[in-house]
């Protein structure tokens, strides 16, 4: 037996994953330049290894990117030390991204 | 507006578990951001140094959750957290006026963290807690 959609759920649903994948891919790289405007320049090097992921993780019903930072010395940059405040630039810039993103993803949802 | 930082000075010296393990010789080892070169190196077992890392802004509700940072630090990983099991009991979950000074929503922490400190063999333990505010705070 075959069974047939009488709406269009199948459409709207690949709809709905492919505008979350875009929005995320988009808001990850806005993530990125924010985290990059609140990271201490010297070099440029720590600034450099921010990097967001290329692609949109799924798991179950969530969909999940990220801003990565490899560096060896870069939690001691966000979270401070005895003698230096935390930079905090990926809260900084995550609590900066927070509100955009979620406008970039609603962007991208079917309408 | 009273301020958020004097607020949780108040709310930690008033605990009268937090405020034996801080109090050294007349003094709160209770610091803003950093140890001060001047207490170093630490005559005491333990301390704390907290401050303002980060604000989250909703513009659409008109709310700003401020994002505090508290460096329980200690002469050993042990003691550190320690002192930030106690900060916990004292902060997680928080809601009312805040050192019977300035009324929150709610304080809920977030991410917890443990460093070493290379230069001064301190323990730092980290957790960030987030404030929500009353609008008339805001």
């Amino acid at each position: 037996m075959s069974f047939k959609f009488i709406n269009n759920t199948p459409k709207f649903l690949k709809d709905l994953e492919s505008g979350v994948t875009k929005g995320l891919l988009i808001g990850s790289e806005l993530l990125s330049t924010n985290i990059d405007g609140f990271t201490p320049v010297r070099t440029g090097f720590l600034q450099s290894k921010n990097e967001p992921t290329e692609k949109v993780t799924q798991s179950g019903g969530s969909f999940s990117t990220a801003v990565t930072n490899n560096t060896e010395y870069g939690p001691e940059q966000e979270y401070g030390t005895i003698h230096q405040p935390p930079k905090a630039m990926f809260r900084k810039g995550g609590d900066k991204s927070f509100e955009p993103v979620g406008k970039i993803i609603k962007a991208n949802l079917p309408k | 507006m009273i301020d958020l930082y004097e607020a949780f000075y108040t709310e930690i010296k008033n605990d009268p578990t937090l405020a034996g393990l801080l109090l050294y010789n007349g003094v709160y080892y209770i610091f803003d951001q950093t140890l001060p070169n001047d207490v170093l190196p630490l005559a005491t077992d333990y301390a704390i140094a907290y401050g303002q890392v980060s604000i989250k802004k909703i513009s659409y509700l008109d709310v700003e959750m401020p994002l505090f940072q508290f460096n329980c630090i200690a002469k050993t990983g042990k003691k550190a957290r320690e002192l930030k099991e106690e900060l916990k009991r004292v902060l997680e979950r928080f809601k009312g006026s805040l050192g019977n000074k300035m009324d929150v929503k709610f304080v809920n922490s977030l991410n917890e963290i443990d460093l070493p400190d290379k230069d001064t063999k301190l323990y730092i333990s980290s957790i960030e807690y987030r404030v929500k505010l009353f609008g008339n705070n805001v």
